[in-house]
């Protein structure tokens, strides 16, 4: 067993946890605020899309604007970044794929904080600014590390975006899905095994995780109570 | 000083349409459930905005339709004591005092000294690194108020700030914040839907209905729209069945 694709898709997955995580809860912030709903809806769906479409055409869409002869791919080209079938692919196609979860968690974590918090929080004198950053972010936590950790587990899985605009190059694009895709066709059922164990190992400690970071934090403010079991 | 507040705001099926100028102390905002009191009170704040009207503390205009002023909620100077406390959950008791406080207005004293002076001041000493959630609704009352003087409001404005409590807690309530009052410079508006509330705190009373005034004055004439809410301290009429809640005094 090579031990490259499971460290290309860790690395993979924490360089994109980084950029979906701030973009997610930023742009989730940006859609909360907008007052509209015509408006809101329509860019929410379209923030939601990558999670609904089968991570192809995401891939596709992304070798239509990032392709060598596409305008964009041309002007990357032309200073010199060469973004298809190159290690940079894997992190877009994981950011794009896994955005739609942090997004959602974090949309939903906002929504949830009483605007009453908020409000006192201005009638106190806070700055918008700094309303965010200890009002709501802090009292968000709970639903954006866990929408942080669905997004990470998620970005770790990435397969059909990832094949698409980072191709299958061993050592270089071939993360542990698409490794045990390869290894699967060319019959070594062994070596698929390993990678399956390690991704599904990974994969429970982070969701895992999850679970006793938000249990934790509730049972810390509320005294003592019991996080009700139905 | 004085607070004035001229407040028009419409919605479907209901409209507030108010006008009063107070020079008291405490102003009392007497009126049962859906006369829009509350929503008086959030004007002002500056927490709803209204759709026309003018409102001012002092020479200070906060809000004029006509002018397009609508200062920022943050730069009213106004304190508001929600009914829920509104704590925020994840800080101190320290926390929640010490975000208040502006550093740039106090040359004189640390953030650290204000905050411990009025955790002595509102009898929250040792619970300082308490959460909210871990204190008593006494205790979390007090916290709400300390945070609101912590800010140094101009005027400070009570949405029904006794109405979720039992007796006990709001005889103490309406203790702490009759001393709260006596060593506080700026005014007091409460809205409440108690005429008892109303007349303890307030020195002047504007009753409201389905969102217009139904008369203003001081405590003795309040009591007289109440209905026969005289008996408490002079004559014997019969109270009306509507005033009843006046007469609940323990």
């Amino acid at each position: 067993m090579e031990w490259a694709p499971v460290i290309i898709s860790l690395k993979t997955a924490s360089v994109s946890i980084l950029i979906t995580f701030a973009i997610g809860t930023w742009l989730a912030y940006l859609v909360c605020r907008i007052r509209k709903d015509s408006v809101r809806s329509t860019i929410d769906a379209i923030l939601t899309l990558p999670l609904v479409l089968p991570p192809t055409v995401a891939g596709f869409l992304l070798l239509y604007i990032f392709g060598s002869y596409r305008p964009l791919g041309e002007l990357l080209g032309e200073i010199g970044v060469r973004i298809v079938f190159n290690w940079q692919a894997t992190v877009i196609a994981a950011v794009v794929i896994s955005f739609p979860l942090m997004y959602r968690s974090a949309k939903a974590a906002f929504v949830q904080v009483d605007p009453i918090f908020m409000q006192a929080a201005r009638t106190i004198g806070l700055s918008e600014r700094r309303i965010v950053f200890r009002i709501l972010l802090p009292l968000a936590a709970p639903g954006l590390a866990s929408g942080g950790i669905l997004a990470f587990s998620r970005g770790l899985g990435e397969f059909g975006a990832t094949a698409l605009i980072a191709g299958n190059i061993p050592g270089v694009t071939r993360t542990m899905p698409l490794a045990i895709y390869s290894a699967v066709v060319g019959g070594r059922t062994e070596e698929a095994y390993r990678y399956v164990v390690i991704l599904i190992l990974v994969s429970f400690i982070f969701v895992w995780l999850l679970s006793f970071l938000t249990d934790r934090r509730t049972t810390r403010q509320r005294s003592g109570e019991r996080t009700p079991r139905l | 000083m004085s607070i004035s507040a001229r407040i028009v705001k419409r919605f479907r099926g209901f409209a507030l349409d108010v006008d009063f100028e107070s020079e008291s102390k405490a102003l009392g905002i007497l009126g049962a459930s859906g006369s829009g009191k509350t929503l008086i009170l959030k004007s002002i704040a500056g927490l709803v905005t209204p759709d026309e009207g003018r409102i001012a503390i002092g020479e200070r205009v906060i809000y004029d339709s006509a002018a397009h002023v609508d200062v920022k909620p943050q730069r009213r100077g106004v304190g508001y004591f929600f009914q829920s406390y509104a704590l925020f959950p994840h800080m101190t008791v320290q926390e929640n005092i010490g975000i208040a406080v502006n550093p740039a207005d106090d040359d004189d004293r640390s953030q650290s000294e204000i905050v411990s002076c009025l955790t002595e001041r509102y009898q929250l000493a040792g619970l300082e690194h308490r959460y909210p959630a871990n204190l008593s609704g006494g205790q979390q009352q007090r916290v709400a108020l300390a945070r609101i003087f912590a800010s140094r409001p101009e005027a400070v404005l009570l949405d029904e700030p006794f109405s979720a409590l039992d007796s006990y807690l709001r005889g103490n309530m309406q203790d702490e914040l009759l001393r709260a009052m006596e060593d506080y410079q700026g005014q007091f508006i409460l809205v409440t839907h108690s005429c008892d509330e109303a007349a303890l705190i307030c020195d002047t009373i504007i009753t409201i209905s389905g969102g217009k005034i139904t008369s203003r004055g001081g405590v003795d004439k309040a009591f007289d729209v109440c209905g026969g809410c005289r008996a408490l301290g002079k004559g014997s009429t019969r109270p009306s069945s509507e005033a009843n809640d006046c007469f609940m005094r323990p």
